[in-house]
């Protein structure tokens, strides 16, 4: 290996961010993007919120965790209310169980005309479905829960709202297959890269803070899957019974999750090498499912990658540099 | 009559005091020349001997003054008719001018602005170095609090805080060595980026507590940051849109400590887990027991869209509610959720089926345990807590003091 081999970070970056890209992929990531989040809706009733006392919505995310530990600095209630349209609460009371539901109904209409008609003038259809999103999510943020498989999925939903690319409704994406590529487009898929780029590298470099170099390989993930499993018998947990077959592995488990903490190191080379975003996608939907182990269900983001596939280059058969 | 006055330009301190003097009453003509920027200047000046990092000088009539006797010549009071009239000026120059040269390091420090070389030709105070040199500083000081407050190995701690303070010592008093590490980030080889990732994990392993670990990284990624920062100002063309903005954004967003802004969050934490076999684990459940004494575990998917197994308890006893009050809670959303259940589905399921997005904690599907367990027939919801061994046998089970639902 040449060690002086120059890798200038800056200009590979404003290079691969430049790269021209298909309008037609940006319409099917939206397309993705909204057939997930109303999924999500549906299965969720956020009317919930609207019967938990006012007085229990303060447990914000910096109160989560020790100040020795993983605390969330800027999870303040200032910030979180600002950023979740909490703040709202500030001048009105908290709604009922009918307002809620409302709100989530609001919301799968206008994500469901996001998916249909596009962004509408302004990208107005954009940003209200941010906006009621955040909202609703904004109550699991305020009860404790700072996680929730969904910030990828905001994230994606942000960059369709502020970026400029030709949005096109569901019956006219067609037109946009024999569209060239473009510098907008280009733009708007690489913000799609950086979003998930951003949030596996941030966890990858939090394997460095974490935990040490000889902790890394101190995490008994075949035994926790074993012993979740055996929670799960008596509580209302659940372990996919695939699970059974990967005991045989044993302490060998300690083995996988240092490959998951180096993938999230290396994950920024997809950003530079694009059509490495299979192997990306395997990876993760792999690693995502075996979370399912220890009952953790990050179901979104086994197929988030797949919002990144090159749609419009497989199905010309072109080639992805 | 003119005065010349050679002091450092860069210390925001001395900037603002000699400005304010208010020389020309007295003397006219004051020209002020910074010892920072002009190589001329530096060139005239360093054949002269004085040490230009302990004292300014000032050159009146032909002769030099340095340093206390440079002081005497400009500390007059040249607003005499105002003397009511508050100024800091005036009680900075009732201080010995010892004291002024301690508050010109300690501002410095503050601003990560080195000594002046007079040798160097380059803007020895770019923000890059800038940032090196607050980077280091702020290790050093991480390393010092770990070793005071939290040291477990003294002798380790101890070299670690030695090696940080002279890795700031030579940023702050060595522009060479400043030099060098700017010549090995414009490099940008794969010896580059071998070596400064070494040097970051190195470094964090050193420190053993999560949220110091999470601040180091921060600053040791900085002068990276401010690196590309730099390049990022020098763009003179538009042909990259600036798109190097989005690369130092996402560095920021990957090493700000503990960011967590609805819903984006600085990445999934590490955590390790340690499992002895021979030793038995103990886990809870909420439990419904009916008219029958019958008991089923109650499914924490109910009180989705918040199913995170126990944090939506956490937040009702960080509200300063009972424990009591949350299964009551639990108790009326079950109630409140009956006719779905008695439907063969939980909540989140209602209108995709089988189909639904999962619980976050992944969660049992199977809502035909609840047949037996009408509201109206439930007596009692308590917790309980399991002991457990490596077979799966219940060693021992233990309830909190149940609640009448109907009582309490």
């Amino acid at each position: 290996m040449n060690f002086n081999k120059k890798f200038d970070l800056y200009e590979e970056f404003s290079k691969s961010y430049n790269t021209r890209g298909f309008d037609f992929n940006v319409n099917v990531i939206r397309l993705l993007l909204c057939i997930f989040l109303i999924w999500k809706l549906l299965s969720r009733n956020f009317e919930f919120y609207g019967y938990v006392p006012d007085d229990v919505f303060g447990y914000y995310p910096i109160e989560i965790y020790p100040i020795t530990s993983y605390i969330t600095w800027t999870g303040t209630s200032l910030v979180t209310d600002i950023f979740t349209m909490h703040w709202i609460h500030w001048f009105i009371d908290r709604p009922g169980p009918g307002a809620i539901k409302f709100i989530q109904n609001m919301s799968i209409v206008s994500v469901s005309l996001l998916a249909i008609f596009g962004r509408g003038p302004k990208n107005i259809l954009a940003f209200l479905s941010y906006l009621l999103l955040i909202y609703l999510w904004g109550n699991l943020f305020l009860l404790g829960q700072e996680v929730d498989s969904i910030s990828l999925y905001f994230g994606m939903l942000l960059v369709i709202a502020l970026s400029n690319y030709e949005d096109k409704p569901i019956w006219k994406i067609g037109s946009t297959f024999s569209a060239k590529k473009n510098i907008n487009a280009g733009r708007t898929i690489s913000r799609f890269y950086l979003v998930l780029v951003a949030y596996y590298f941030a966890s990858g470099l939090r394997k460095f803070t974490d935990l040490s170099l000889s902790e890394w390989f101190k995490y008994d993930l075949i035994w926790e899957i074993q012993q979740t499993m055996l929670t799960a018998n008596i509580t209302s947990l659940h372990v996919p019974k695939v699970f059974e077959h990967l005991l045989f592995i044993d302490s060998w488990g300690q083995l996988l999750p240092p490959l998951v903490y180096l993938s999230h190191i290396f994950v920024p080379l997809v950003f530079f090498k694009r059509s490495k975003v299979v192997y990306f996608f395997i990876f993760y939907a792999v690693f995502h499912f075996m979370t399912f182990g220890v009952g953790i269900s990050f179901t979104g983001y086994i197929v988030v990658w797949g919002c990144l596939f090159h749609y419009r280059e497989w199905l010309t058969n072109e080639v992805v540099k | 009559m003119a005065i010349d006055i050679y002091y450092d330009g860069d210390c925001y301190f001395c900037d603002n005091f000699v400005k304010k003097l208010q020389l020309e009453k007295v003397y006219g003509r004051v020209n002020l020349y910074s010892l920072r920027e002009n190589i001329n200047v530096k060139n005239k000046i360093r054949g002269l001997g004085f040490n230009v990092n302990n004292g300014f000088l000032v050159q009146f009539n032909d002769k030099w003054y340095w340093g206390d006797e440079a002081y005497k010549l400009v500390n007059i009071d040249a607003d005499k008719n105002n003397n009511k009239k508050f100024n800091i000026n005036k009680i900075l120059t009732k201080l010995p001018y010892k004291f002024l040269v301690f508050g010109r390091y300690v501002t410095l420090i503050v601003q990560g602005i080195g000594l002046i070389d007079l040798t160097q030709k380059e803007n020895e105070n770019s923000i890059f170095n800038r940032s090196i040199r607050i980077s280091l500083l702020f290790l050093f000081f991480i390393s010092l609090f770990q070793l005071i407050l939290l040291s477990t190995n003294l002798l380790f701690d101890g070299f670690f805080s030695i090696f940080l303070f002279y890795l700031s010592y030579l940023a702050y008093g060595n522009v060479r060595f400043l030099g060098r590490v700017k010549s090995y980030f414009n490099s940008q080889t794969i010896l580059f980026w071998l070596g400064y990732t070494s040097f970051i994990i190195i470094i964090l392993n050193f420190i053993t507590t999560i949220s110091l670990a999470r601040i180091s990284l921060f600053f040791l990624a900085l002068p990276l940051i401010f690196y590309f920062l730099e390049r990022y100002n020098a763009e003179k063309n538009n042909t990259n849109n600036k798109s190097g903005i989005f690369l130092i954004c996402i560095m920021f967003f990957c090493t700000i400590p503990g960011l967590y802004i609805a819903p984006f969050f600085g990445g999934i934490a590490g955590w390790h887990v340690q499992i002895d076999k021979s030793d038995n684990f103990t886990t809870a459940a909420y439990v419904l027991i009916n008219t029958d004494n019958e008991k089923v575990v109650l499914n924490h998917a109910l009180l989705e869209p918040s199913s995170m197994m126990g944090r939506l308890e956490y937040a009702w006893i960080f509200s300063g509610r009972s424990k009591e009050d949350f299964m009551k809670f639990l108790f009326d959303n079950y109630s409140r959720l009956y006719p779905i259940i008695k439907d063969g589905k939980l909540s989140h399921q209602r209108y995709l089926g089988g189909l639904a997005y999962p619980a976050h904690s992944l969660s049992d599907t199977d809502a035909s345990i609840y047949e037996n367990f009408s509201p109206e027939d439930i007596a009692f919801i308590t917790e309980t807590y399991y002991e457990i061994d490596f077979s799966g046998s219940i060693v021992s089970e233990k309830d909190y003091p149940p609640l009448n639902v109907f009582l309490d």
